[in-house]
């Protein structure tokens, strides 16, 4: 017969003991130490450590701070980093995180954006990237050090393999930067990044900044010409175009309807008419002109999309309880007369 | 069918009895009756809490009819149940006088060696003590915890079983030994209760070890000698460290092997050399001089793992490759090895301070952690132990240094050792 008993509290305990650990070892990131060399030890046991706390994500933390403050040895330096990220951020779920831990950020945590990303270790990068996305009240701080890893993010899958866990952090990294952050380093690197990513409805999340980020590729001379097909046919979906219809700051850009019509590109420009007649069906009001060729040539190219364009303004139409623009009623029906009079 | 035998058989014998000598029959009478008592008194205990040890076939049918529609005579059995349990209580007085002089004196060696005896008594005597609110003077902390678990699953407060524990500040609940946090883990009345019942075990195991012949209490003893905290009162309880040395020495042939049958032996001797090495070296190292460690040339078998582990932390000749073996875990351990050697480790610790070297901390470099996730008990005593190693020792402004790693060891080291021997 075994009996097993819990010892009393031990969470408790194990907060205490934490922090008694964390008093002790702060010291031996500042070389030089008698102790230096017992750090990556005590971290490498650390990372064994079941059901962490979330005092032990902030101690994780603050260790990094301390680490690229002090350390001068750039290999140890960067061994330290790796093992305290990994104990602070590993065991969080990047799909649904969620830690009460409240991080304090300082001027040395930006070292930690070139020593991880070079660090080449994917598991890794993705820890940082959940350290800086996990909360949704993001402090000034956080959009800084987010922005600092713009240049890494571009061509970062050239560099290291995406596991599930990074791809998804990547992902909502890039939904927090926004289109303007990748405006410095250039779009065309962010476009790339995203047709290697393929990301589908169920990767975005449902979250507001996604639809606006994609807008604005779309809208730019860059994501007209080089952003995958499956990016429009995404923006179409219900839930990206009800994120985009609250959002207040989105403008109509009519030149992207010409110039797909231009590229030939029917299928994106399938798609982005039924952005428009969903979000700006007041704006395009006078700006029919262009819109109707537009239409025209399209209904002429494929014949199944006058009646997708239709359900879909319709039931967009439906769902807001708002009538169906009569420029749309018009457009459509003087573009579906015409192409239909074409058609042999 | 053997219960009932019994009482037909004491029957008969009063019966026979009376119409020899009505003297003897009037006291044989009267033992019989307490006696039926007795036993009507455990049933009804049985019935009532499961908890309760004494289970016997009586009180498990009883329990079963009470749940389908007992409730309906429970008017008329209450007040029987409360006489009945008052009997008892007054009888179980008597048992616990007796256990307390045990306790306190070489009785409890020979208690020991009844195990049956002992496990009877103490079953009996902790069970009523529950529910008499005895003084503190024969709880140990194993009890308070389980006690306290229970409460708080229960809802009531841990001095509803132990006023005696005082308020909030001397409760294990509230209690640390960090700095920072005022309060010790242990409160100074358990504390004391703990030392005084260690005390006692270790002069148990010294005298069994010196005076037994009998093969399960020497390897019950032995099984202890790895657990006791040695050296508590001073050097005054020595232990008996040559007669385990010789003990382990002997489970082993001349080749090295382990003899069939001494396996569990050879392991558990093993284990308390370790300790009382480590012990003794967090003492004094003219402590530690005089409990060096023995050379074995011992070659157990290869799946025994365990005993694998322990002897090459005891061939370890360098402090660096031993803190290695500390360290070094892997899943073909048990975890009942992993976590004495959690214990082990933590007290090389703290040996470090008082004998230093005991551990070389500059040369950690083997690090082949098989363990994914290492079980928080055993974690808590390697963080303590890095607190330690790192310069850092845990409680220094609070507690004295053997109050507060007796409090921490006590509490993390709980579940592999005095319930252990007591329940198995």
């Amino acid at each position: 017969m075994s009996l097993v008993l819990t010892p009393l509290s031990i969470s408790d305990r194990l907060e205490q003991i934490l922090s008694q650990l964390s008093k002790a070892i702060t010291p031996t990131f500042c070389p030089p130490h008698p102790h230096q060399k017992l750090p990556r030890h005590v971290l490498h046991d650390l990372t064994k450590l079941e059901n962490r706390p979330g005092c032990l994500t902030e101690m994780a933390y603050e260790w990094c701070s301390t680490i690229c403050e002090n350390y001068q040895n750039l290999e140890y330096r960067e061994s330290l980093l790796l093992l305290s990220l990994e104990i602070g951020f590993r065991h969080i779920d990047a799909q649904n995180p969620h830690s009460p831990a409240e991080l304090t950020h300082t001027i040395h945590h930006r070292q930690l954006v070139d020593i991880i990303f070079e660090s080449g270790d994917g598991e890794s990068i993705a820890d940082l990237l959940l350290a800086w996305t996990f909360r949704e009240n993001h402090s000034g701080e956080q959009c800084t050090l987010l922005n600092m890893c713009v240049r890494h993010l571009v061509g970062l899958h050239q560099r290291v393999p995406f596991s599930s866990r990074l791809r998804r952090l990547v992902i909502r990294s890039i939904t927090l930067i926004g289109y303007r952050g990748f405006e410095e380093v250039g779009v065309e690197g962010l476009i790339e990044v995203l047709n290697h990513l393929h990301i589908g409805i169920e990767d975005t999340g449902g979250e507001v900044g996604w639809g606006k980020l994609l807008l604005d590729i779309i809208q730019s001379p860059e994501g007209l010409q080089h952003l995958s097909h499956q990016y429009w046919e995404l923006l179409v979906e219900p839930k990206i175009l009800r994120s985009l219809w609250e959002e207040s700051e989105i403008t109509y850009n009519p030149r992207v309807a010409v110039s797909l019509e231009e590229a030939e590109e029917w299928d994106k420009l399938h798609y982005w008419m039924g952005v428009v007649w969903t979000l700006w069906p007041s704006e395009t009001s006078g700006t029919t002109e262009d819109l109707e060729r537009a239409m025209i040539s399209l209904f002429h190219q494929r014949p199944g999309a006058p009646q997708k364009l239709k359900q879909l303004v319709e039931g967009w139409s439906k769902e807001y309880h708002e009538d169906v623009s009569p420029s749309f009623q018009r457009i459509y029906e003087q573009a579906h007369e015409v192409s239909q009079q074409e058609t042999p | 069918m053997l219960q009932t035998a019994l009482l037909l058989l004491i029957c008969g014998l009063c019966r026979h009895m009376i119409f020899i000598n009505d003297s003897v029959a009037a006291i044989l009478i009267t033992l019989a009756a307490l006696g039926g008592l007795f036993y009507l008194g455990i049933i009804i205990a049985g019935t009532s809490s499961y908890a309760c040890p004494f289970q016997t076939p009586p009180s498990i049918a009883l329990r079963g009819l009470w749940k389908r529609g007992g409730y309906r005579i429970a008017p008329v059995l209450l007040p029987i149940a409360i006489t009945v349990s008052n009997l008892v209580r007054g009888l179980s007085s008597v048992t616990l006088l007796l256990w307390k002089e045990a306790t306190d004196s070489t009785t409890s060696a020979f208690l020991y060696t009844k195990r049956g005896v002992v496990q009877t008594t103490r079953s009996l005597t902790l069970w009523v003590r529950r529910r008499t609110h005895h003084p503190p003077s024969l709880v140990s902390l194993d009890e308070v915890q389980e006690d306290s678990r229970a409460s708080r699953e229960g809802g009531s407060s841990l001095q509803d079983n132990y006023p005696w524990l005082g308020g909030a500040n001397s409760s294990l609940e509230e209690t640390s030994i960090l700095p920072g946090n005022t309060e010790p883990w242990l409160g100074p009345t358990a504390l004391a209760s703990l030392q005084k019942t260690n005390a006692n075990d270790a002069r148990c195991v010294s005298w069994i070890l010196k005076n037994i012949t009998d093969p399960e209490a020497l390897d019950a003893a032995v099984r202890l000698a790895g657990m006791i905290w040695w050296f508590e009162d001073g050097v005054s309880t020595e232990p008996p460290y040559d007669l385990i040395i010789s003990g382990f020495h002997e489970c082993f042939g001349s080749t090295g092997e382990v003899y069939s049958g001494l396996r569990d032996r050879a392991y558990y001797s093993g284990r308390a050399i370790l300790w009382i090495h480590a012990l003794a070296m967090s003492k004094s190292p003219e402590v530690a001089c005089r409990f060096p460690l023995p050379t074995t040339k011992c070659v157990p078998q290869a799946a025994d793992h365990d005993l694998i582990h322990l002897l090459d932390i005891q061939r370890a000749s360098s402090v660096s490759r031993r803190l290695v073996y500390l360290f070094n875990i892997n899943s073909a351990l048990s975890p009942m090895h992993i976590q004495w050697i959690s214990n082990l480790l933590l007290h090389f610790s703290w040996a470090n301070q008082t004998t230093p070297g005991s551990l070389d901390r500059g040369h950690l470099l083997i690090y082949k952690d098989q363990w994914t996730t290492v079980p928080l008990n055993v974690m808590l005593n390697r963080l303590l132990a890095w607190c330690n190693l790192l310069g850092s020792p845990v409680g220094e402004e609070v507690f004295k240094v053997q109050e507060k790693s007796y409090a921490s060891f006590r509490l993390l080291f709980f579940e592999s050792s005095t319930y252990t021997l007591v329940h198995q």
